[in-house]
């Protein structure tokens, strides 16, 4: 189901299986693997079971509404981003890709950090794509930006923003501009701090000499021009594109489910409550947004929602942050990065976020 | 299947948007492709890992959820950790709307929505008129003006129910003891305007009360 193995490239092979699973490298020890292994098998039945024995509960029943309702909105976007995936993966090859990108990487990732304004993507959508063009050899650098970027600095999130906030033009400007600035500040001090890939897990790597894990070379075995081989090349496609829509699905179901728990249980007033002290509100915004793991395309209305309850720099924290960076992401971010540079990045993000919002509050002073 | 089903039953307006529709066609059938892809791949005797378990039941675990929640709708306890008050809802201009043109001044009980209130609150001052929504007997409210209060709420989502926010109307009225919360309602009464908390407010002084279905399509739509 998760893989189609057709030569003895066992490298591959066990790269593309770390990746399918999910789970294997997670343990080292003969002992700690078997404990990890049936902890987390008794978790998740326990989480199959739960909503047949909490029903009857006024909370839980909203859970589960909630828990389906995010995996259904990513569902359909997510198995777009796979096709567009497998189609990168068989159609694109890779020196035609690396010969046509400028030769200077902070060019690149500049370009890349814009990308969403021609190819908009949302968060869900645009990991199974970076993940594959990570694999095609983009530079890291430009990967990082337009994973970050692309889910912000794009026209249907700028469509949403202007709707959201009563067809202002100052908002949507500011909230794409400060997003392209973080997603392009991000990825390059990204590339400054892992040199030579070393932040991508051996799945997306991208060194092998394969791009595409299934062991054989579509760039030149499928290249016939004749019906059969164009079938058997879109058929190809499919089965990566099933591939990494495997890889990561999983990872979206666990952030969904956790996302699910923080929809349910967390009062939007507790934000409310931090309003009246400095720099809190902002925060406080920036964690609700990695907690409620809202689209791209619909946190503008959430976050117009505050208007008149907290500052608008903790309004554009909210919209800056969620589509980076939310619970969800970071699971299905370990389908592309290494766990340190998944630290690395939040805390990149983090970062860069708050410079951005205390930059915003420091004209607003200014001006006034 | 799941899929499927979803859309043949309108199931999937407890989740999402009407527009998601096709979206959810187009997710089936590209799962469907996956499978036939992958079923012929391994049909030519190549073998293959089968994939861990816990995958497997991760994948079958939305399934059991959607199983439990298929006419379950946003209810009470969503309202009561989304709702941040009255403060951003009502306007006081009034514009030339195409709400406005379907329900001219003089009809008497015009069937509107909540955001068709909230947007047009100087409009429809003092008319008469109709609004569907889910009854909350807010304790707040009720400590403060009294038994007679409660909240018509209704969630407006832009694409699913992980955005989805509350819009709350005050009613001024008896309700039977035995129409517990979340019973579906509609109420036909004057419209007027107040404030709560600083923030202005529409109430709605009831003159009748009836229990209603749910709607097929039980949120409202941002846009």
């Amino acid at each position: 189901m998760t893989s189609h193995i057709s030569t003895n490239d066992d490298r591959t092979r066990t790269n593309h299986h770390s990746a399918a699973s999910g789970f294997a490298s997670r343990a080292t020890s003969g002992t700690g693997r078997r404990f990890w292994y049936y902890t987390s098998l008794l978790l998740i039945i326990g989480f199959i079971a739960w909503p047949f024995l909490t029903h009857h509960h006024a909370m839980w029943p909203t859970y589960s509404l909630l828990f389906t309702g995010i995996v259904l909105e990513a569902l359909p976007f997510m198995l777009l981003g796979a096709a567009v995936s497998g189609i990168i993966e068989v159609y694109v090859k890779k020196e035609w890709l690396l010969s046509r990108l400028p030769q200077k990487t902070w060019v690149v990732t500049c370009i890349a950090g814009g990308l969403g304004m021609i190819f908009p993507v949302c968060e869900c959508a645009i990991v199974p794509v970076v993940r594959r063009l990570t694999r095609k050899g983009i530079p890291f650098p430009a990967a990082i930006a337009y994973l970050l970027g692309g889910p912000i600095v794009n026209p249907i999130v700028g469509f949403s923003t202007y709707w959201a906030y009563g067809n202002d033009i100052r908002i949507v400007a500011i909230r794409l501009l400060s997003g392209y600035l973080v997603a392009v500040a991000v990825g390059l001090m990204m590339g400054r701090l892992f040199k030579n890939r070393t932040a991508l897990i051996d799945s997306v790597h991208g060194d092998e000499k394969h791009s595409c894990a299934c062991g054989h070379d579509h760039n030149h075995d499928h290249a016939s021009p004749d019906g059969v081989t164009k079938t058997r090349r879109f058929l190809g496609a499919i089965r990566h594109a099933s591939d990494d829509f495997i890889a990561v699905i999983h990872f979206l179901i666990i952030g969904a489910a956790l996302a699910a728990g923080s929809q349910t249980f967390l009062n939007r007033n507790l934000v409310l409550a931090l309003s009246d002290y400095p720099m809190l509100p902002e925060f406080a915004m920036m964690a609700l947004a990695i907690l409620l793991n809202i689209c791209s395309e619909a946190d503008a209305f959430i976050a117009a929602s505050f208007r008149g309850l907290v500052p608008l720099s903790a309004q554009l924290a909210f919209m800056l942050i969620g589509p980076m960076f939310d619970i969800k992401l970071l699971l299905m971010y370990r389908t592309v990065f290494t766990r340190k540079a998944i630290l690395a990045l939040s805390l990149m993000i983090i970062g860069m976020v708050s410079f951005v919002i205390g930059l915003f509050n420091l004209i607003g002073v200014m001006i006034r | 299947m799941a899929l499927v089903s979803l859309l043949f039953h309108d199931h999937y307006l407890t989740y999402l948007r009407p527009d998601f529709g096709v979206l959810l066609a187009m997710a089936a059938a590209m799962l469907t492709a996956m499978v036939f892809a992958v079923c012929r791949h391994q049909g030519s005797g190549i073998t293959t890992r089968p994939p861990d378990v816990r995958v497997i039941l991760i994948f079958i675990a939305p399934l059991a959820h959607l199983f439990m929640s298929l006419d379950v709708p946003l209810n009470a306890s969503a309202f009561v950790t989304r709702w941040t008050g009255f403060h951003h809802e009502t306007t006081s201009t009034t514009t030339t709307t195409p709400d406005q043109r379907d329900h001219p001044k003089t009809a008497p009980h015009h069937n509107v929505t909540h955001i068709q209130l909230i947007r047009n609150a100087a409009h429809y001052q003092d008319q008469d008129v109709s609004v569907m929504g889910i009854l909350f007997r807010d304790p707040e409210i009720t400590d403060q003006l009294g038994d007679h209060h409660f909240v018509l709420y209704r969630f407006v989502i832009n694409c699913c129910v992980a955005d989805a926010m509350p819009v709350a109307i005050l009613v001024n009225g008896i309700v039977p003891d035995e129409w517990p919360d979340d019973t579906w309602v509609t109420v036909h009464g004057r419209v007027n305007t107040g404030v709560w908390d600083g923030s202005p407010y529409i109430l709605i002084a009831a003159e009748t009360m009836d229990r209603a279905e749910r709607p097929k399509r039980p949120y409202l739509l941002a846009r």
